[in-house]
């Protein structure tokens, strides 16, 4: 069980072959595990949550159930942009089991496609990539664009539910 | 012929004796040397020996009638007498239990004026020896536990007990005799295993002799009464007394595993058997206050029984076996075999006792030592038996005269209070000058009258657990209930979000708007539904604080009464969970420190009996909880003494100055304790703080009413759901609030004047006579938006812990109920918020936590 949800994304460097959900974020191409995703929602209103760190863009109600949202521009030191149609939040589900399973929604420019990537696409990520966080599992090349692979679950285990209350 | 048809005969003839006085005596005295002749060729010598000199005697008195006459009584008791001791033995006998600590009546013989003279001098001289020799006896006693020489002490102990017993049989006093005896066995199998001296047994033998000597100086030929009782405790403490010796070394547990295929019968096999245990524990309890309703010890029955039938699939050997000695102890009483003792009850409360412990050495846990399971065993088997051969025995009970005789004792006591231990109950009051026993009515129409009630009441309690059983049940397990209400919940949001939308508030049709508002209904009712599933009675918590009661009452040497009323009422399940743990501590406390010693209670004119009341009702869309009891109350100004002594308050307080709730309040706080010494029962203070920590973790209050000398009210006052509460929305800025109402005092718009800043403590505001501080929201939050000056918005003033301060806020939206969802970062809550809550316009709102949240206004 531990270890089918953690391979996908982080055993050796995290990389399976599947299909990987892209967005963007800035200029740039991102992809995640679709098995992580649980689902695309349109921008909603968030209320913002106070003393949380500043990529905390607040609380949505999903569906009756409340979810934290975070905004990756934000979490990636990128500028933040402007609301706008394509602005989507993508619910994914992290955490190694039951007890730390938390739900959460980011806050991404726009939705592309679901592309299937196999192992030879792959590559590791070049040393001169920011390794701060090692949220990049890697990069897929595709025949005319990079994609930049996510750790969903580094990227999020880093806004882990303790460290979001206590970084008051 | 046999000698229980022999017994039988003699029983019949009791009726003709009764009747016909001196003309059946020829009769009775035929009978009785049958019963003579069967008992020597059962070599049952005791039985012999008295029907022999019974037989003797009342053939004498027959020859003169007027002396029959004046004898009639005394000769009728003695007759019922043998018949009760004959049929004793005789089962016993069959049993294979021991005849020895059957007591048997004292021999029958004329009393003559001579003899009767020397008698009484016998007597007189042997009671003044025999006071003395218990009283030093009782010292030895006592001194045991200071005693450097424990050994010489217990010696000297069974010494004394040895000389009275042989006194007591000089004097042919059976009764007393029999007691000694066992007595100085069981002192002789507490030294020789190594067991403890059993100071509080020994005690009450010796108060039990104090008592018969004590009437004896008043009437040489005082009854001794019936020691069975006694005798049981001690009987029992021989058998624990060997049997832990050969154990003590065994540290074992009780072993139990399943096989793989039952896996999952297990689970509802622990589910179901926990329910029929908590059915059975509160059976049991109500049994000891109500021993006439035989329905309590069927439905304990049919518990231990079910628990044994499915164990028994399972394969759950020591669980079968446990649950089927209690079973047998059960059956004693269902069949009005026996008079179930408080001790019995006490068996039958360990043994559920012990089977929980077992299921939970099945979940994982550590299991119940393998010896405590073994004298448990032993102990439900000796009192099955004991109770087959102490109370009148069955097997003579075939004509109906017979029956009428030997029923009548079990019958006439089942009604009554259950016989209980306290020594001073089993013995009867002094007898009057009478020659034998006091007066007891005939005993055919006291069976008869006392026996129909039982039956009746078990009829009537069998008839209402029908009518209950009407009602259908299935289990459902909570996650998909919670999951159910989550989604009735959104229903009724989106419904409200249905309603609201400009597109349809445009549209102009009838049919659609009454449409909208019958969904609108239904929403609302489905809800109520839903919320209802969720809704337990608080039935079982408050049955598990009368065994608690019971249990403490009894430690604490205190005489309690319970009275629960309102269990019925319904609260939410996880509420109903939670609020156990805070009614222990206070039922502790109320017992332990509330009421006081009996003694004490009849110096201060109030009843013996501490009464103590558990209620529970709806106040105000909340439930409350109250305990009160009639004891000593609170004292302030020891309280408060207290309190400066601990430490939590400033040693210049004057504690009379206190108010009352200012001083009932320091009591929650940690570490405080006005006990004396610390019992295993409480006094380490640390109960209280428990009791406020849980009760506000449900959002609850609780309040003390109490007065020095005539008893103490706390009151919890719940939220009748975690899920719901009654909320007051605020706006700061663009962002709204919820407020639980609780937490709220009041709010009002503050006039410029009435603020002040104070240098080092900041904002200040004064309200009707008091200085509050005042927290802006918006810059504990630290919001862009929102108001500035607080003289254009709203304070609210909230409680903390009994302080008070104000919240600053723009403006107030109005109350409404609002479900509390946690807000998904599922371990740690932020500072200041309790959750958030789906408003009607599909936003989220954060609901205030504030207790932390001013805790974390004081501390930026």
């Amino acid at each position: 069980m531990t270890t089918a949800i953690q391979s996908p994304a982080s055993s050796q460097k995290g990389f399976i072959a599947g299909k990987y959900l892209s967005f963007q974020l800035s200029k740039e191409e991102y992809g995640i595990a679709i098995l992580k995703v649980r689902e695309i929602i349109g921008m909603v209103d968030v209320t913002p949550l106070p003393r949380t760190p500043e990529f905390v863009r607040g609380v949505i109600n999903l569906r009756g159930r409340i979810i934290p949202v975070i905004d990756l521009r934000r979490k990636f030191g990128m500028a933040p942009s402007e609301v706008t149609n394509e602005t989507c939040v993508v619910v994914v589900d992290v955490g190694r089991d039951a007890d730390s399973a938390f739900r959460v929604g980011c806050i991404v420019d726009t939705v592309s496609e679901v592309l299937s990537i196999g192992a030879e696409h792959f590559e590791a990520t070049p040393r001169c990539a920011n390794t701060d966080g090692d949220y990049i599992a890697g990069l897929a090349k595709l025949k005319d664009r990079v994609l930049i692979l996510l750790d969903i679950e580094k990227v999020i285990g880093d806004i882990d539910p303790a460290t979001l209350a206590g970084a008051n | 012929m046999s000698i229980a048809s022999g017994i039988e005969s003699l029983g019949g003839s009791l009726d003709r004796l009764r009747r016909d006085g001196q003309q059946a005596a020829a009769d009775v005295v035929q009978h009785m040397r049958t019963v003579e002749q069967q008992a020597k060729e059962a070599s049952l010598d005791q039985l012999a020996r008295l029907c022999r000199v019974g037989a003797e005697t009342i053939a004498a008195l027959a020859a003169d009638a007027a002396g029959f006459a004046g004898q009639h009584k005394a000769v009728l008791e003695h007759v019922e007498q043998v018949v009760q001791f004959a049929g004793k033995c005789v089962a016993a006998a069959a049993n294979g239990a021991d005849l020895a600590g059957i007591v048997p009546p004292a021999l029958f013989t004329v009393p003559d004026a001579e003899e009767e003279k020397h008698f009484a001098e016998t007597v007189g001289m042997f009671v003044g020896h025999a006071i003395g020799a218990i009283a030093e006896l009782e010292e030895e006693i006592l001194s045991l536990e200071n005693s450097d020489k424990p050994d010489e002490t217990v010696s000297g102990i069974r010494r004394t007990v040895h000389t009275l017993k042989a006194e007591f049989g000089v004097l042919n006093m059976t009764g007393p005799q029999t007691l000694c005896h066992q007595t100085e066995t069981a002192i002789d199998a507490c030294s020789e295993n190594k067991q403890p001296f059993p100071v509080d047994v020994m005690l009450q033998v010796v108060d039990l002799l104090k008592q018969f000597l004590d009437r004896l100086t008043r009437d040489v030929k005082a009854p001794f009464g019936d020691c069975e009782p006694m005798l049981r405790k001690l009987r029992s403490l021989i058998e624990t007394a060997t049997a832990s010796a050969t154990e003590a070394k065994d540290d074992s547990r009780v072993q139990m595993a399943v096989s793989g295929e039952f896996a999952d019968s297990l689970t509802e096999f622990i589910t179901e058997a926990r329910a029929h245990l908590s059915d059975a524990e509160s059976a049991m309890v109500a049994f000891s206050s109500q021993p006439d309703n035989l329905e309590n010890i069927n439905l304990t029955f049919r518990a231990f029984h079910t628990i044994k039938g499915v164990a028994g699939f399972l394969n759950l050997t020591p669980l079968v076996e446990l649950a089927h000695v209690t079973e047998t102890l059960l059956d004693g009483a269902r069949s009005q075999r026996l008079v179930f003792s408080q001790e019995d009850i006490d068996l039958v409360l360990a043994s559920g006792d012990m089977i929980t412990q077992m299921i939970q050495s099945l979940e994982g846990q550590a299991g119940p030592m393998a010896r405590d399971w073994r004298r448990l065993v032993r102990s439900c088997q000796m009192a099955a038996t004991r109770s087959g051969a102490a109370t009148a025995s069955t097997t003579p009970a075939a004509t109906p005269a017979a029956a009428v005789v030997t029923a009548a004792p079990a019958a006439a006591a089942a009604p009554a209070k259950p016989a209980e231990p306290e020594v001073d109950k089993v013995v009867p009051v002094p007898a009057p000058a009478a020659v034998v026993r006091p007066e007891r009515p005939t005993a055919a129409p006291a069976a008869a009258t006392a026996a129909k009630p039982a039956p009746a009441a078990a009829e009537h309690a069998e008839g209402d657990h029908k009518a209950a059983r009407v009602e259908r049940t299935i289990k459902v397990s909570t996650t998909r209930l919670d999951m159910l209400v989550d989604m009735v919940g959104e229903l009724v949001i989106a419904q409200s979000m249905v309603l609201q939308d400009p597109a349809i508030q445009r549209l102009d049709s009838q049919s659609l708007t009454r449409n909208i508002g019958q969904v609108g209904k239904i929403t609302r009712d489905l809800q109520e539904a839903a919320m209802s599933l969720r809704m337990v009675t608080v039935k079982a918590t408050f049955q598990k604080m009368a065994r608690l009661v019971r249990d403490v009452a009894g430690k604490a040497g205190k005489k309690v009464e319970l009275t629960i009323t309102g269990e019925e009422t319904e609260l939410d399940r996880n509420v109903v969970e939670q609020i156990s743990d805070p009614l222990v501590h206070m039922i502790r406390n109320a017992i332990d420190h509330g009421i006081e010693a009996p003694d004490d209670r009849r110096q201060k004119g109030k009843r013996a009996e501490g009464s103590l009341t558990l209620s529970a009702y709806h106040q105000g869309g909340s439930i409350v909880i109250e305990i009160k009891d009639d004891g000593k109350g609170l004292d302030k100004v020891r309280i408060g003494k207290k309190a400066i002594e601990k430490g939590l308050m400033p040693p210049d307080t004057d504690p009379s100055a206190l108010s009352d709730n200012e001083a009932f309040g320091l009591i929650f706080l940690p570490g405080f304790s006005t006990a004396e010494k610390v019992t295993d029962l409480s006094g380490r203070g640390v109960g209280m703080d428990v009791v406020r920590r849980n009760i506000e973790a449900l959002r609850g209050k609780i309040e003390i009413e109490s007065k020095v000398g005539v008893g103490t009210t706390f009151r919890m006052r719940l939220p009748l759901t975690l899920a719901i509460i009654d909320g007051m929305v605020v706006r700061v800025g663009n962002e709204r609030y919820v407020v639980p109402t609780l937490s709220i005092e009041q709010s009002f718009r503050p006039a410029a004047n009435d603020l002040h800043y104070l240098v080092d403590r900041g904002e200040c505001v004064h309200v009707r006579g008091a200085v509050l501080p005042v927290h802006r929201l918006k810059q504990i939050f630290g919001q862009g938006s929102g108001l500035d000056d607080i003289a254009q918005g709203i304070l609210i003033v909230v409680e903390v812990d009994g302080q008070r301060s104000c919240l600053f806020v723009d403006e107030i939206l109005g109350q409404q109920q609002v479900v509390i969802k946690s807000l998904g970062l599922s371990r740690d809550r932020v500072a200041g918020l309790s959750g958030g809550a789906i408003m009607t316009d599909g936003r989220v709102a954060l609901i205030l936590d504030v207790g932390t949240l001013v805790e974390s206004a004081m501390s930026v």
